[in-house]
């Protein structure tokens, strides 16, 4: 167990860095390779500019009315956006990121 | 009983698709470039989806 835990505050640390230092976004090729112009056409463009996953959930996640989904690693909030669509006014979709930027970008673009 | 687990997409990444990425600097791809053989540049990682479920 403790062997696990080795490195893990330097780990956050790097990955936290890695994204700091990203200002401007870049996200709009990394979205259109993984998300269908349909999805696109419903997320804003702040969500799509800090779009930096590596895969579209949302297209085989299969989501209904009324479900609840927690998006881990957030982001700029494309993959929540579009979960909120999917599970309509009924459902909830939280998303949850380690830097509070990312949060307040989410949140922004959630609001357009 | 269907399974309760599977993957819904793999979906190989290149040093070309490594490149479109932010989080990857010039002096990284450049690097990739430098050490991974050509053989190798189209598939150096894999995203894969998997979807499980909770039994009923």
């Amino acid at each position: 167990m403790s062997e696990d835990l080795l490195f893990q505050n330097e780990i956050k640390e790097a990955v936290r860095s890695a994204y700091e230092h990203i200002d401007h976004g870049g996200g709009d090729p990394v979205a259109d390779r993984l998300y269908t112009r349909d999805q696109l056409s419903r997320i804003p463009p702040g969500a799509i500019r800090w779009a930096l996953g590596v895969g579209n959930p949302v297209v085989h996640a299969e989501l209904q009315p009324g479900e609840t989904v927690l998006d881990l690693g957030s982001g700029g909030g494309i993959d929540t956006i579009l979960a909120a669509h999917e599970v309509g006014p009924t459902g909830r979709a939280i998303g949850v990121d380690l830097l509070p930027e990312m949060v307040e970008r989410a949140s922004a673009n959630a609001r357009r | 009983m269907p399974p309760r687990t599977r993957a819904g997409e793999h979906r190989p990444f290149g040093i070309k698709q490594a490149a479109i990425f932010p989080l990857f600097t010039d002096e990284v791809i450049k690097l990739m470039r430098e050490l991974i053989p050509a053989e190798r540049a189209d598939a150096v990682a894999i995203s894969v989806i998997a979807k499980g479920r909770k039994p009923a």
